[in-house]
Formats: C-alpha cells, sequence, structure tokens
C-alpha cells in the first residue's frame, strides 16, 4: 500500500469519488435491476388479468350475437310462412340477404317434419349427426345455445350452437333454424384481434383444439412444452371459474403468465371447454432489456458526469487551494513573509487559510519585532563597545600618564640616588682615609667624631640604596639574573659581613646549611645577599641576648632562608604592616632600634621578585623567625653560571 | 689593609679619571699613599690627552662622564697601537646586572664600585692587578 500512502492527495480524493460513484452506479443497476424484474411480474399478471376480463367478454360478446342475430332472423318478416309453407325459394331469398351479416360458420333452416328447407353447408357426417340431433331438440320447441363438440376418432371439434324454434300465430312449431360457429383457429385468432404476445389455447378433454397461433413455429412456442397443463387450474377451470397461475412459467427461456378460462354455452349447465390463455411478457422483457440497457447508458453517463465534476470540484476547492497553501508555506519558509491566501469562502480549508495568514502576520510581526530588537541590540551593543572602547582609551590613557608618572617618579628617584650618593661616597672615602692610618693625624675626641660621621652615612648609603632598589622594583626595572650559586659559598660571605654585629653584642650566631641542599642553585646573588642580610640584621637588631640562627634547607620541592632569633618578636597585630614601607612596630622602636623600615618591604618583594615569597612566626618575648621560600632550579649540564639571564620585572 | 705594603705601586704611572673631584682626590690620596704617581682627567678626552704624555701602568676610570664618557674612552684607547694594551678599571657608582661583563667587552679589564674606602679600595684593586700579568712582576709585595 505504499504507492496509496505517496499518492497525491488530489488523486486520492478522484480515486475515492470513482470508487464512490461506480459502487453507487452498481447499486443503481442492481435496484433497477429487481424493479424491472418485478415491473415485468406485475405488468405480466396485471396483463394477464385484463385479458381475462377482455376474453371472458368476448366470449359472452359472441354468444350474444349469436342470440341477437337468432333473435333478428326469428323476426324476419314472412319466414314463419314460408316455412310453414315450405317454401324454400321465398327462405332462400330471406336468408341470403341475413347469413352474410350474421357471420357464421353455418345456418340451417328445418321444416316442422324436420326437412331442411336451408342448409348452408354440410360439414361433415358428424356433423351432420349433431344437426339432426339439435333438428329434433329444435322442433320439440327448445331454444338454446350451447357449446357442442363433435368426436371423430381420436380429434374433436367444437362448436357454439344457437337454436330456435319457429311458431306460428297460434303458438304451433312450424320449423325452426339454428346458426353455428365452430370454435376452431380462425375463431380464436378473432377472438384475439391478432394481437401478438396474448395466446390463446382451447382445450377441450384434454386436448388442445385450437390455437391462435402456429404451434411449433415460434423458437419460444415449443409444443411439446406448451401443452404442459395444470391440472388443478385445468380442473378449476372446468368447475366454472376463472383461474390465473400466480407464477410465471418458462416455455424456453420466455417467461409467460397464464390463466384458465371456462368455456360454455348461455344455456349450458356447466363450461365443457378451458380457453387457455397466456401471455408471451418476452416483448416485455425485451423493453425491459432496452430500459435496463439505456438506464445502464444513462447511469454510465451521469456517473461519469458526477465523476468529472467532483473531481473539477475536488480540484477548484480542494486541491487548487492546498497547493496555493503549500506554495504559500514554502514561501514563508524560504523567509517571505509577505505571503497572504485570498479568501473566498468558509470552508475548513478557507479557516485553515485564515489561520495561515493570522500566522504569516504573527510570524511577520514577531520577524519585525525581532528585527527591531536586532537592531536595538545592534545599537546598545556599538553604543556599549563605543562606550567600552572610549573607557579603555580613557583607562589606557590614565595607564599611559600612570606609567609615566611611575617612569619620572623612578627617574627621579634614580637621579637623586645618585646625586645623593655622590657626595656620601664622597664623605666615605675621606673618612675611611681618616680612619684608616694613612698619615691624617687625628686628635681621639676628633678621631670618635669621623667615625660617627662615617657610620651615619653609611647608614644614609644603605638607607639610599635600599630606597633604590625598592623604586627599582616597583618602577619594574628590576633586573634578576639566574646564576649558578652555591650556598655553602654564600653563607661564608654571609658571615663573614654579619659576623662582626654578633660579636660586638656578644650574641650567638648559628649558621647551618642542609646536606639535602645542592651543591649549586640557580639564583640571583644580589638579591639573595639583600634578603639575607637584611634579615640578619634586623634580627641582631631586636635581639640583646640569646642567639641569632641562619639555616638552608630543602622544603617541598622549594628551598627556604630562614633567620631566627631570640629576640622581642613582633605583636601580633604588627604582622600585618611590617612588610610594608617604613613601618616599624612603634615610634619607640624605631628610637630605640633605628633603621628605616624599608628592610623588610625590600625583602618581601625581592622575594616575590625571584618566585618566591617571605613569612614570619613569632612570639612576643621570644623571637621571631623569618622564612623566604624560593623555587629551587638547578643549572644544566651546559654550565648556567656563564651566562646570565636577564628578568626585567 | 695593613698588610698591603704603602709602597706597593712605588714609582707608578697611574691615571685616574672622574668628573667628581671628591671622588678623584679620594682616589688619588690612597693611590698616592702607596707610591704611586697618580695622573687625574675630569673627562675621557683629558684622560686622552694624558695617555698621549705618559704611559701609565694602569688606569682608573669612571663611566659616566660629560664630553667622553668612559666607554668610548676605552674604545678610543684600545683602538690604537700605542696605547691597546694599557689596562684600563672601570669605576662604577653601583654596578649594575651585566655591568662587569659589558665592561670587559668593551676593553675594559675589569671593574671596581664605588664608594672608594681606605678599607676595601685596595683589597680590591690588589686582587685585580694579580690577575694582569704584564703588572703582577712589578707588585712589591
Amino acid at each position: 500500500m505504499h504507492f496509496l500512502r505517496n499518492m497525491s492527495l488530489g488523486l486520492k480524493i478522484n480515486l475515492l469519488i470513482i470508487q464512490t460513484m461506480v459502487i453507487l452506479a452498481v447499486v443503481i443497476l442492481g435496484v433497477e435491476a429487481i424493479f424491472t424484474a418485478r415491473l415485468i411480474d406485475e405488468m405480466g399478471l396485471s396483463r394477464i388479468n385484463q385479458e381475462v376480463v377482455v376474453l371472458e367478454r368476448q366470449l359472452m360478446q359472441v354468444q350474444e350475437e349469436l342470440e341477437t342475430a337468432a333473435t333478428l332472423f326469428s323476426n324476419t318478416p314472412g319466414l314463419v310462412s314460408a316455412v310453414a309453407m315450405n317454401d324454400v325459394t321465398a327462405l332462400r331469398s330471406l336468408s341470403l340477404g341475413a347469413v352474410p351479416a350474421l357471420g357464421v360458420d353455418d345456418f340451417d333452416v328445418v321444416s316442422a317434419q324436420g326437412t331442411r328447407l336451408v342448409d348452408t353447408r354440410s360439414i361433415d357426417e358428424a356433423h351432420e349427426k349433431l344437426e339432426d340431433e339439435i333438428v329434433a331438440q329444435t322442433l320439440l320447441g327448445i331454444q338454446r345455445t350451447s357449446l357442442v363438440s363433435v368426436s371423430q376418432g381420436k380429434d374433436s371439434r367444437l362448436f357454439l350452437i344457437s337454436a330456435r324454434p319457429l311458431r306460428d300465430d297460434t303458438g304451433t312449431i312450424v320449423g325452426g333454424f339454428y346458426f353455428t360457429r365452430e370454435l376452431n383457429d380462425s375463431f380464436l385468432n378473432t377472438l384475439n384481434f391478432e394481437r401478438e404476445g396474448i395466446e390463446l389455447s382451447l382445450v377441450y378433454n384434454d386436448q388442445i383444439i385450437g390455437t391462435s397461433f402456429t404451434l411449433g413455429e415460434s423458437g419460444s412456442n415449443n409444443e411439446t412444452q406448451y401443452t404442459v397443463l395444470q391440472s388443478e387450474f385445468m380442473a378449476t377451470a372446468l368447475s366454472g371459474d376463472v383461474t390465473i397461475n400466480p407464477k410465471t412459467i418458462h416455455l424456453g427461456t420466455v417467461p409467460y403468465y397464464e390463466a384458465y378460462l371456462p368455456v360454455q354455452g348461455l344455456d349450458d349447465r356447466s363450461p365443457s371447454a378451458v380457453l387457455l390463455t397466456r401471455v408471451n411478457t418476452g416483448t416485455i422483457a425485451v423493453f425491459r432489456n432496452n430500459l435496463l440497457s439505456f438506464s445502464s447508458l444513462l447511469i454510465l453517463l451521469i456517473t461519469s458526469a458526477v465523476i468529472v465534476g467532483a473531481i473539477v470540484l475536488v480540484r477548484s476547492t480542494l486541491i487548487r487551494p492546498l497547493t496555493v497553501l503549500r506554495q504559500a508555506t514554502t514561501n514563508i519558509a524560504q523567509g517571505n513573509y509577505d505571503v497572504r491566501l485570498d479568501i473566498q469562502g468558509r470552508d475548513e480549508i478557507d479557516q485553515l487559510a485564515q489561520t495561515f495568514n493570522q500566522m504569516a502576520s504573527d510570524i511577520q510581526a514577531r520577524q519585525h519585532e525581532l528585527e527591531d530588537m536586532n537592531q536595538s541590540l545592534e545599537h546598545r551593543v556599538a553604543d556599549r563597545t563605543a562606550d567600552l572602547k572610549q573607557a579603555r582609551d580613557e583607562a589606557l590613557g590614565l595607564q599611559r600618564i600612570a606609567q609615566e608618572n611611575s617612569r619620572l617618579k623612578s627617574e627621579f628617584l634614580s637621579t637623586m640616588s645618585h646625586e645623593l650618593r655622590t657626595p656620601l661616597n664622597a664623605i666615605e672615602g675621606f673618612t675611611s682615609i681618616m680612619l684608616g692610618g694613612m698619615g691624617v693625624e687625628l686628635s681621639p675626641t676628633a678621631e670618635d667624631m669621623v667615625r660617627r660621621v662615617s657610620a651615619n652615612s653609611k647608614r644614609l648609603l644603605n638607607l639610599i640604596n635600599d630606597f633604590l632598589d625598592l623604586s627599582r622594583i616597583e618602577s619594574g626595572r628590576l633586573e634578576l639574573v639566574q646564576e649558578a650559586l652555591s650556598p655553602k659559598k654564600l653563607v661564608r660571605k654571609w658571615e663573614s659581613e654579619i659576623g662582626i654585629l654578633a660579636q660586638h653584642k656578644h650574641i650567638e650566631f648559628v649558621v647551618n646549611v642542609s646536606d639535602d641542599l645542592p651543591e649549586t642553585v640557580l639564583s640571583d646573588e644580589d638579591a639573595l645577599s639583600k634578603i639575607t642580610l637584611n634579615l640578619l640584621s634586623n634580627a641582631f637588631k631586636f635581639t640583646h641576648q640569646g642567639r641569632v640562627s641562619l639555616d638552608l634547607y630543602q622544603a617541598n620541592g622549594d628551598w627556604a632562608i630562614s633567620v631566627s632569633d631570640t629576640g622581642i618578636g613582633i605583636p601580633t597585630h604588627a604582622r600585618e604592616y611590617i612588610f610594608d614601607e617604613f613601618r616599624q612596630v612603634d615610634g619607640s622602636s624605631k628610637r630605640l632600634y633605628g633603621g628605616t623600615g624599608l628592610g623588610l618591604a625590600l625583602v618581601q618583594k625581592l622575594s616575590r621578585a625571584m618566585g618566591g615569597n617571605v613569612n614570619v612566626q613569632s612570639e612576643v618575648g621570644k623571637g621571631s623567625t623569618f622564612t623566604v621560600t624560593l623555587p629551587l632550579e638547578l643549572p644544566t649540564e651546559s654550565g648556567e653560571g656563564a651566562q646570565y639571564e636577564h628578568n626585567t620585572i | 689593609m695593613s698588610i698591603i705594603p704603602s709602597n706597593l705601586l712605588e714609582g707608578w704611572d697611574v691615571i685616574v679619571i672622574d668628573d667628581e673631584p671628591d671622588s678623584l682626590e679620594v682616589a688619588r690620596f690612597i693611590l698616592a699613599f702607596y707610591g704611586a704617581n697618580v695622573h687625574t682627567a675630569t673627562n675621557g678626552k683629558e684622560g686622552i690627552g694624558l695617555v698621549e704624555q705618559i704611559k701609565p701602568r694602569f688606569i682608573i676610570s669612571d663611566l659616566s662622564m660629560p664630553e667622553m664618557d668612559g666607554w668610548e674612552f676605552v674604545s678610543t684607547l684600545k683602538s690604537a697601537a700605542r696605547s691597546q694594551s694599557i689596562p684600563v678599571i672601570a669605576l662604577t657608582a653601583h654596578a649594575m646586572k651585566g655591568d662587569r661583563e659589558r665592561a670587559i667587552e668593551a676593553g675594559f679589564h675589569n671593574y671596581l664600585t664605588k664608594p672608594l674606602t681606605a678599607n676595601t679600595f685596595m683589597d680590591e684593586l690588589l686582587t685585580l692587578l694579580l690577575d694582569i700579568p704584564q703588572l703582577s712582576e712589578y707588585l712589591i709585595i
């Protein structure tokens, strides 16, 4: 059934229409056939009924005519006297005029003695014998009309005889006359007016003695079949009643209706013969067939017309609008939202079209809305972009200004440092000469003063150096190198530089380089020295007894420089800001311990610049531990020491 | 300091170039204390002029100076056949990373950092001079 599913809707509907119409046509034809068959039945039955009436009347009429003719003849003037006188000549002239008008087969006049005065015909011996009997009865004064049969061997003939006696004025029978009419084929033909479709047979003594047609000539009138008589109907008819066979009988292919009519003379007590009347419905069948074929043709034509009409209707009211709808839908799908359908009616398709139009309008509206939104969104995006751009430009400008400021600041600081250092260098140089035993004579007081000058200039120089380092870091101009360094050698150098402080203050100085530390590490010597010396000088500065220890060790893949003291410690609240520039724990300690407050800030900044950090653990009154953690990097085989890597931060 | 004999540079012609007179005087005094005949100049140009007059055992030169700085001075000195063998020691206010390498590459023998003090200057200078074969034989230790 796949091809059905793939068929177009129009084709499907057309097929449906054709199927329906064909079924309808077949049904109509069937109904028609049934009804025409019934029609034939009814027509046949009604025809036979009519025929029965007509034939009965005919039979009666024939007899009445015969009687009328007899009465008329008996009243013919001069007849009685002519008979009485046996005047044959007169009789002959009288009867010659009358006989042809009577339409009888035989006309006899007899005298009172039984002599035949007029005998128009003498048929045969049996007939003569019959006539004798009738003549005798007539002369006895019996007037009657009756059916008389004459049998000659197997064959029988039937006659209708009307006889009358003739009396004179005294009432004496002077003679008589009778008319005879044979009920033969020609009689039946007369009875039937030679119509077709009506077939009459006269049955006497179960034998057909006459027919209104020729047996055996017509194909439909097979003699053997035709002589089949319904004995019960025959019996009924012979008892005096007309019987109509309610069933159709088929003689050959032709359907017949039949009726059995009793036949008797007017003065007979009972019928002696039966008139079998058959209606041949062949003509009706032909008519019906004609009718059927005509109506079939008509139905075919009407069906075809209806089919064509329906298809056209379907095309115009269903398929075409659907096609239009489909095209419109395709248009919409392709983004052409202006399509609208022309609505002409109110059927479902028109409603669909209306809904479609509504949908198209909605889509279009939404599309417009979307476009508007898009546009406004674009505007907003553009605005925001412009704002952002402006903000970025402003920020860039500010940044540039800030960078410029920063550069100017560090340049200024650098210049200032240089300018400050130059005179200090001179002071340092000259004081060192004065105190260096180079032949400059000084009094003890002067020497003390020069020593103080030297110490202060050193402090100032250190301050300036720290200051310069900080400004370098902040302006991003600190350069760090990766050089191969021996921790042990570094420690020895720091020890020699700072050890003098331990000796001065009588504080124990413990140095330990852990064995797990490699022989050489990659780092920046200056930065390491500044960090360590700052931490150590701080430790010595704030420690009055006990010891200061310097430990180098490996920790979690990093390495650490740790400086511990047994000094005054740092209060918890102060640990947050000890790494800020120019901060000491309090004003008193500044006075007491001196220093600028730049040392720890420099330590932290250098540690971070080297990828490490510094943290502090402390307990007030017990001491502090500063630990600088640095990434452990090892020199490669090629000898990193010879190559300087400049890392500008 | 005291272990260095005061006649270490006895009779040596030495040129010191520095645009700062005090710095120059400190250097001159210390060198003279150890017996050297110290000639001074305040910029590279003057230094070149001095070199043309005398042939010093070594030269100490500041780097940043007006007219002709230490870099140009050493370059000029090394480009002349007559003077290219004279060791020149750079004198810097604050040593920048790689200055030593840069200085050596430019033709300086080595460098000394300021401030010049009686305690450290001669120690460092002696260490440097010992590295110079043509001078070490003259050193009186």
